[in-house]
């Protein structure tokens, strides 16, 4: 029987994934056996466990059944080998019209469905955003602000829910994953004013730097008043001052 | 290959191959299923066997991917909870030969709340005893990758199996 320093030895090696096969079967041999001293009796179950595991077998298993089902399998159809030959005939006008007109059918339809189909797949994404949102957890909050990155389109609501992120969120990571997802909706009006005001607010220099790129990818002129201040408030940090010093640079070249 | 051979070089290894779905799909119903596919599939191969330099590391990779993609269906389908693993008494049946103890039960709720990574090296390494050579052409995975995995997993386990009774005994 080994000494428990060198079982010790063997527990570290193995929970780091260094033993061989040989030292797996010591300690498997050494929590089998009776005395198993009591600091290392809480090894004792995993190797118990993985040992009455190995002894399991297929029990349910029946050459009858197997090769029953076996007997039922189709057998590989051999593909026909001669080549079929397609007879090319003249096509009256009147079939024409048809073909035309099952064609216009079928991409309505297919716009139809499609359609149908996005819009429900967004109030399901919606949906989830919603419920996830009004959790306590910030993390639950930023899979809900991650949810509006799979949405093509976003209604009001959508929108007001990442427009709070931005200006009320307690958390900067959150809250910066919101700019950016709001950001992503920038044709709106409201969601730029609502970047300007918050990059008026915003205390945190991640954030504001964020807001800045957002704005300025955004090329929102709108902006250039609250960039300044920004440069002009010698409490900001020299990196944000900077950013918002490039950002108005950028948009008054526009 | 026929049917005599099929015999000798594929049926020794279906309990092995039934412990790795088994630990796999947690579900005796699932994992029978799943073989008997599996076994549909090598019969199928029969002809081209031989080619094959380990008939064995063959079924094992089959079964890993049959168990994969079951298992991907199913959350697809729906996120399984463990909860409802639990209701499920499949798994208690193929222990039946001895009756586990509480704190082995402990250790099964650890084992299967693994994820399906883990839990698939912990069945290939500690429950089969395959070489890091073998389970590399199993799983295609690079040795060095099989070691940080399965000490994941161990740790994991013990993490997991710890947590547990000590809430159970508060």
């Amino acid at each position: 029987m080994k000494s428990s320093k060198e079982i010790e030895r063997l527990i570290d090696k193995y929970y780091n994934g260094e033993t061989s096969l040989e030292e797996e079967k010591q300690l498997q041999g050494f929590f089998l056996g009776e005395v198993v001293p009591d600091h290392l009796k809480t090894y004792q179950e995993q190797f118990r466990h993985l040992a009455v595991t190995s002894e399991i077998t297929w029990e349910g298993f029946s050459e009858d059944k197997l090769f029953g089902k076996i007997d039922e399998q189709p057998e590989p159809v051999e593909e026909e080998k001669e080549a079929k030959v397609i007879v090319m005939r003249h096509t009256s006008k009147e079939v024409w019209f048809y073909r035309v007109a099952a064609a216009v059918v079928l991409v309505l339809v297919g716009y139809l469905v499609g359609k149908d189909s996005v819009s429900t797949e967004v109030n399901e994404l919606k949906e989830m955003m919603l419920t996830e949102m009004e959790g306590t957890s910030a993390s639950g909050r930023l899979k809900a602000v991650n949810y509006s990155f799979e949405m093509l389109v976003a209604d009001e609501e959508t929108l007001g829910v990442l427009k709070k992120v931005v200006l009320e969120e307690s958390n900067m990571n959150v809250r910066m994953k919101g700019v950016e997802a709001l950001a992503r909706f920038g044709n709106d009006s409201g969601v730029r004013e609502t970047l300007i005001e918050a990059l008026g607010t915003e205390e945190e220099p991640a954030v504001k730097i964020a807001l800045i790129e957002a704005l300025v990818g955004l090329k929102e002129v709108g902006a250039i008043e609250n960039l300044q201040k920004i440069v002009d408030d010698e409490a900001n940090l020299k990196e944000v001052r900077d950013e918002a010093h490039m950002g108005m640079f950028k948009l008054r070249d526009i | 290959m026929e049917l005599q051979e099929f015999k000798t070089k594929v049926l020794p290894v279906k309990d092995r191959l039934y412990r790795i779905a088994l630990n796999m799909l947690r579900s005796v119903h699932e994992a029978e299923d799943t073989l008997q596919d599996v076994m549909v599939k090598l019969w199928d191969k029969r002809q081209q066997l031989d080619a094959y330099r380990s008939v064995e590391a063959l079924a094992v990779t089959i079964t890993k991917n049959h168990c994969l993609d079951k298992l991907k269906s199913k959350k697809h389908k729906n996120q399984l909870d463990v909860q409802e693993m639990e209701l499920d008494s499949g798994f208690v049946t193929p222990y039946r030969k001895v009756e586990l103890s509480d704190s082995m039960k402990v250790m099964q709720r650890a084992f299967k709340a693994l994820p399906d990574q883990q839990r698939l090296l912990i069945a290939l390494r500690d429950v089969e005893g395959y070489s890091y050579q073998e389970i590399s052409e199993q799983t295609g995975l690079e040795v060095n990758n099989i070691r940080v995995g399965l000490s994941r997993a161990r740790k994991k386990a013990r993490e997991l199996y710890l947590k547990i009774e000590n809430y159970e005994v508060q």
